[in-house]
């Protein structure tokens, strides 16, 4: 059993009911776990997600992940704090109202920049949204909840609206949604099952609406709003039972004239997401956007539950290992190391304790695939554990989940509850080995507790600095057992993998066989999760998958793995990707996060945040991260701020060589990748900054932007530059007087002609 | 323990199963540089003590890995000298403290400076008064001719008021009311061994009172007498030429007043010959007293066939400037360690004892020292420097000097009687949490402080009430 609830699991209790820990809950709670108060602050302090002064009434958090990053989440940051007058260096407005701070990565990358109030999600929120938003949400304090009627199943006649439940969909307004289509369903008594599904990945999309008929024909609808949402199930599903009247009908298109007319038809998205399904290879996510989540019975109907099965009544535990061994299954938190490997050794060993973990941390400011996968199949999730379990005879299963993904922990532990009275698991369960406490316990907020060794010491409830490996954990990890610790993904693909394994080695090759799931974000037209075959090429899941660069832009790099992965230009394109592939090249599979860069994205400024990233993260163990992150931030502000020098390129080359064979864990080792992988590929674009230009036009002290003579004299720019630099000449060549021009780019943003351009002369 | 063999630097030698490769080293002497050196549960952080893995090529620290049978190790190679002086770099570059003080650093005569400051506002008079003249004998002279860098370089020179702590008129305060004195001068003259100086300028006499103070009868060769370079001044200045008078006969020298080559026969008669004739003539006075007093140096420790023993100019670690609220916390930090000292000592500001305490013994100021760190080569991070002196009981402790080892807080959970002790926060704003309401008794506190390898953590001063 988890030898007993940790410190940790306390202070986020405390934290969670109280806004803050205090000296004095501190103070108790050490007592309680037998520490003094220096250890318990001590570890508290390793972690964000607590607070150590007194809460405002009510949170805003900025997202500062790599999307909201790019789409200028510093500035909405500046601005949330402008507005609310906040001092220097307090982080609550004077009224006590409002704290503000950032947040790594709220996962909804489709909003940029995203700004969280509360429970809230609102974006994007740009700076002239600010003020609107601090309204909208002091407005909705007053609303009641209403109380939603309770709909009939539906037995007969199965027509059914699927409404997706993720949090990127929720953070879209999906509950909103949901709940005008009961209402509305309720109130035109039709005979409709209404559900909550999983995720699609379509998140760009977000909220998503879906009518499905036994018949098989199906039809989405995407960015739905509640009265899109009342009109299609009037259009579509009223025609069947006529319970809507010509007059109705007659009053919605008076009111609203052709607009939602039009939207029924261009929300509709079936057959343009048909194809890009089809593109991908959906095994982990199979069947997520289909089912609600937390019905255990449709995960049945679809095949759930064979795996566990089979261990049960089939297969002997090295059959089942030989299973996993010959589909070449690898990690898929990052690291790529072989799933059999780590199992077999752990079950080796003389041990009579033994742990599985699995490993929900996601760190990285632009993944968010794992929670995807505990939200929207919770259950493959932990079928996957529960073999494990039963492989190892394992004592105990622990989810480690962020406490930052609410829902993804709620739904698991609906999903652990519905498991145990269905007797699957716990107590009761059939199996005698599945009779051990599947246990959930919430990560509190620091990338570096991803690792694997610092996950244990974080389980253990202690400050999350990795241990020395050897031993690794499947020697002796949790409280010094034996201990298998996998990524969601890894486990989510164990069930189907057992179950019909040819469907998992017949994608990809060799040594890297399966599928895996990338967050795109960036300058892409569908952003999303995907999942596709590994092998496939970026090309492949840029353009056709990802629809491409938006019109007007050009590609220019991609970078993938987040801030431990690299950036690769347009040359690696065609490189088919997989673990070894990507290693060879610099950059990482990492967490599976893709970022696309287009020729308007600074990669030194890039390489900046990602670095930025990591040196606030370090735990502090080896001077050469927690200090050499540091030193290379500073580097990279000099140049992208204009002061840089020629030589700083060696001196980052240097610290980032040195990070990378000295460091005691892999943050600190991959932790230079970011700049490493642009100093090859974009090495010119460095030198332009030290030549004084940002070519991309994002590093202020380094831009100039020109009007070109594409300007067709709009007067657009005259009258949105914040400034007044630009003289209103309609229908003439607009001119940007330089010293007026903050160097904003809002021009640059809205002109229809892409006229104004970022010069690389000096005129002054 | 069942024994295996390793190769390290291509012997093979044999190790406990359990040991590390720390402890293996040391056992044979094999030096590897170490600061956060092992103990039970440790972990590498201070990252000097790598060797390289002839097979894999990959770095690891000593310290931290266990030897396995058939191990081959390199410790001497360029990746490894190379990433220990990265290491080192960086433990640099987030250390915000003065091995030495500005004012001693900058000061052409090497004078301790700050030091003397410090005995003055202990009213330690006399022995203030020695040290002065042991590098500066002619002290109103050098105040005369000397621009004051010492001055110029003070912490508290960069306050608003640009007011320094006067240490000039110390030093003229020092030297109107307490004379040069020849310590444990017990023997005669004629019973010493002879020294004779050859140049009469700022260095011949610093040379004087340097080979008077080792115990040998001295004799200064010039043409000119006692004056060299500060004989334009001396006949307006009478003080200067009574301040060479005092000094002369308190060194009880005599004098030739002509120029003697270096192998003129008359220097057969002497033991030592100290020529200073040449080196002082281009330089500025306080330069000179110290060349004098270093070629003196050299003379006597070659003639006693030692190597010469002289305070060294390296300070791999240095504040730069300060802002002036740090300095205002610099002398909060001051005030604290001295709560019975108030702003006024003899006449000026209080001194903000920049010099670290542990200066003589920090292990990082060696190991800097010993891979030739350059201060140059130290990138300053923007990172806020956290100068406030944290006190909890006995101990006090420097977070912006703490290199985060945790050794401190090892030793603590492993007394009798265990200290909580913990880090809070993480990565560069890592540093020691203490509880206040548990204040550290003095003999707890000297035991943890002990370990710090350096100037991070200090058991106040208790002198010998401590016993061991
Ligand atoms: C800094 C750092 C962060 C990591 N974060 C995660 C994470 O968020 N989720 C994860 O599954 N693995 C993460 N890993 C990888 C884990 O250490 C470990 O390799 C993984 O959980 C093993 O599972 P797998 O074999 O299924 O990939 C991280 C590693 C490092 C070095
Ligand atoms: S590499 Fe960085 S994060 Fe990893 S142990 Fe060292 S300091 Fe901590
Ligand atoms: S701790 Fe060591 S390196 Fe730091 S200032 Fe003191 S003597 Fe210098
Ligand atoms: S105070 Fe403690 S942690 Fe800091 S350097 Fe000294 S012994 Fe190490
Ligand atoms: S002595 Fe090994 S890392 Fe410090």
């Amino acid at each position: 059993m988890r030898k007993l609830a940790t410190i940790l699991d306390e202070l986020i209790i405390i934290q969670n009911r109280e806004g803050w820990l205090s000296e004095e809950s501190l103070r108790s709670v050490a007592l309680k776990y037998g520490l003094s108060y220096p250890e318990a602050r001590g570890c508290a302090t390793f972690y964000t997600y607590f607070r150590f002064t007194p809460p405002a009434r009510h949170a805003i958090h900025v997202c500062i992940g790599t999307a909201c990053h790019m789409k200028g989440a510093e500035k909405i940051y500046e601005t949330f704090r402008e507005k609310l007058s906040i001092a220097d260096n307090e982080d609550i407005d004077p009224k006590g109202l409002f704290s503000v701070d950032k947040v790594a990565c709220l996962g909804c990358c489709m909003l940029a920049p995203a700004v969280q109030i509360d429970d809230t999600i609102y974006g994007p929120v740009n700076p002239e949204d600010v003020e609107g938003t601090i309204k909208t949400f002091l407005a909705s304090q007053f609303k009641k909840e209403r109380q939603l009627p309770v709909l009939q199943t539906v037995t007969t006649n199965n027509t059914t609206v699927q409404i997706c439940s993720c949090t990127s969909c929720r953070s879209a307004g999906s509950e909103s949604v949901r709940h005008a289509v009961i209402e509305h369903v309720a109130a035109r008594k039709l005979p409709v099952n209404v559900e909550q599904t999983g995720c699609t990945g379509i998140s760009h999309q977000s909220p998503l609406l879906q009518i499905s008929h036994d018949n098989g024909k199906k039809a989405l609808w995407g960015k739905v709003t509640p009265r899109l949402a009342r009109r299609i199930i009037d259009e579509y599903l009223t025609g069947s039972t006529g319970a809507i009247s010509m007059t109705d009908r007659l009053i919605d298109l008076l009111f609203t004239g052709g607009r939602e007319r039009a939207q029924l038809n261009d929300n509709r998205i079936d057959s343009e997401y048909a194809d890009i399904f089809n593109m991908q290879s959906r095994f982990t996510f199979a069947g997520c956007d289909e089912r609600d989540p937390l019905s255990y019975t449709s995960y049945i109907n679809a095949g759930g539950g064979e795996a566990i099965d089979r261990c049960f009544r089939s297969h002997s535990r090295e059959e089942i290992l030989q299973i996993i061994t010959e589909s070449g299954l690898r990690g898929r938190g990052g690291g790529g190391y072989p799933t059999s490997s780590k199992w077999q050794m752990a079950m080796q060993s003389m041990d009579s304790i033994k742990y599985v973990i699995c490993n929900g941390d996601e760190g990285d400011p632009g993944a968010f695939m794992d929670r995807m996968l505990l939200e929207s199949v919770p259950f493959a999730v932990l079928e996957g554990i529960a073999v494990a379990v039963w492989l190892l005879h394992a004592a105990e299963a622990i989810l480690y989940i962020r406490a930052e993904y609410p829902l993804a922990i709620r739904q698991i532990r609906h999903a652990i509850d519905t498991l145990k009275e269905k007797k699957v698991i716990g107590p009761d369960a059939a199996i005698p080995e599945l009779r051990v406490p599947f246990t959930v316990v919430e990560g509190a907020g620091a990338f570096v507790c991803g690792e694997e060794t610092a996950l244990l010491e974080s389980l253990e409830g202690r400050r999350g600095i990795p241990r020395p490996r050897p031993p690794f954990p499947s020697e002796s990890g949790y409280y010094n057992h034996p201990t298998i610790i996998n990524n969601v993904e890894t486990f989510a693909s164990i069930p189907s993998l057992i179950s019909n394994t040819e469907n998992f080695t017949r994608h990809g090759k060799g040594n890297n066989r399966g599928t895996k799931s990338f967050a795109l974000a960036g300058k892409i037209n569908r952003p999303g999760l995907i999942e596709v075959p590994l092998g496939t090429t970026l090309r492949t899941i840029i353009e056709d998958i990802g629809g491409g660069v938006p019109d007007g832009s050009r590609f220019k790099a991609v970078q993938i793995g987040g801030p431990s992965g690299g950036c690769l230009d347009k040359s690696a394109l065609d490189v088919p990707i997989d673990f070894d592939s990507l290693a060879g090249i610099g950059a990482m599979m990492g967490s599976g996060g893709i970022i696309v860069l287009d020729t308007n994205d600074c990669m030194v400024e890039m390489a900046r945040y990602f670095t930025a990233f990591s040196a606030m993260e370090s735990c502090g163990r080896c001077v050469i991260c927690r200090t050499g992150n540091h030193a290379m931030t500073d580097i990279l502000t000099r140049i992208t701020t204009g002061s840089g020098k020629p030589e700083d390129l060696d001196s980052l080359k240097r610290i980032g060589n040195s990070l990378k064979s000295i460091s005691r864990c892999g943050l600190g080792r991959t932790s230079a990748n970011p700049v490493l992988s642009t100093l090859t590929h974009f090495e010119d674009e460095y030198l332009q900054h030290i030549d004084g230009r940002c070519p991309a036009g994002v590093c202020r002290e380094l831009t100039l932007f020109e009007i070109s003579d594409d300007c067709i004299g709009c007067t657009r720019c005259a009258r949105e530059c914040p400034t007044g630099a630009i003289a209103f000449t309609p229908g003439e060549r607009h001119i940007i007087q330089q010293k007026l021009c903050i160097r904003c780019g809002t021009c640059r943003r809205i002109c229809p002609e892409g006229a104004v351009y970022v010069s690389m002369h000096d005129n002054d | 323990m069942s024994a295996c063999t390793i190769t390290i630097d291509g012997k093979a030698l044999a190790a406990g199963k359990s040991e590390t490769v720390l402890e293996v080293c040391n056992r044979y002497d094999i030096y590897i540089p170490s600061l956060c050196r092992g103990m039970g549960d440790h972990r590498a952080s201070c990252l000097l003590c790598l060797v390289e893995d002839t097979k894999s090529g990959k770095l690891l620290p000593a310290c931290e890995t266990q030897v396995s049978h058939g191990m081959s190790l390199n410790t001497n190679t360029h990746a490894v000298k190379d990433m220990r002086t990265q290491s080192l770099t960086m433990l640099l570059a987030e250390h915000a403290g003065d091995c030495t003080a500005p004012c001693a650093l900058v000061c052409p005569a090497h004078l301790e400076t700050d030091k003397m400051v410090r005995l003055v506002e202990d009213q330690k008079y006399e022995e203030a008064a020695q040290l002065l003249y042991s590098a500066i004998p002619l002290p109103r002279a050098s105040n005369m001719f000397c621009p004051g860098p010492c001055e110029k370089s003070c912490r508290r020179a960069e306050e608003e008021d640009g007011i320094p702590v006067s240490i000039r008129p110390v030093k003229d305060f020092l030297a109107a009311n307490y004379p040069p004195v020849l310590k444990n001068n017990t023997a005669d003259n004629a019973n010493k061994k002879k020294a004779l100086i050859i140049g009469g300028g700022p260095a011949g006499i610093a040379a004087v009172w340097y080979a008077a103070c080792n115990g040998y009868a001295v004799t200064l060769a010039d043409s000119q007498g006692y004056a060299g370079m500060l004989k334009a001044g001396i006949d307006e200045k009478p003080v200067i030429a009574a301040e060479i008078d005092n000094l002369v006969k308190a060194a009880d020298a005599s004098l030739i007043t002509r120029d003697i080559a270096t192998d003129d026969p008359l220097t057969q008669d002497f033991d030592i010959l100290i020529n200073t004739g040449l080196i002082s003539a281009q330089m500025a006075v306080a330069r000179a007293f110290y060349h004098g007093r270093e070629e003196a140096a050299k003379v006597i420790a070659h003639a006693k066939g030692v190597t010469p023993h002289l305070r060294q100019k390296s300070s791999p670690s240095r504040l730069g400037k300060c802002s002036v609220p740090e300095i205002e916390t610099l002398l909060q930090n001051r005030l604290k360690r001295n709560a019975h000292k108030t702003e006024s000592v003899a006449g000026g500001k209080l001194c903000l004892d920049c010099t670290c305490w542990k200066s003589e013994t920090c292990l990082l100021k060696k190991a800097a020292e010993d891979h030739k760190i350059k201060t140059a080569t130290i990138p300053r991070l923007n990172h806020k420097r956290d100068l406030e002196l944290v006190i909890c009981g006995a101990l006090e402790y420097e977070p912006a000097k703490c290199m985060r080892c945790g050794l401190c807080i090892n030793t603590a959970q492993k007394l009798s009687e265990p200290y909580p002790l913990s880090f809070e926060n993480r990565g560069i704003d890592t540093r020691l949490l203490f509880d206040y309401n548990l204040p550290a008794p003095v003999k707890t506190a000297h035991r943890i402080a002990q370990v710090c390898p350096i100037g991070a953590l200090r058991c106040k001063d208790y002198g010998e009430k401590i016993d061991e």
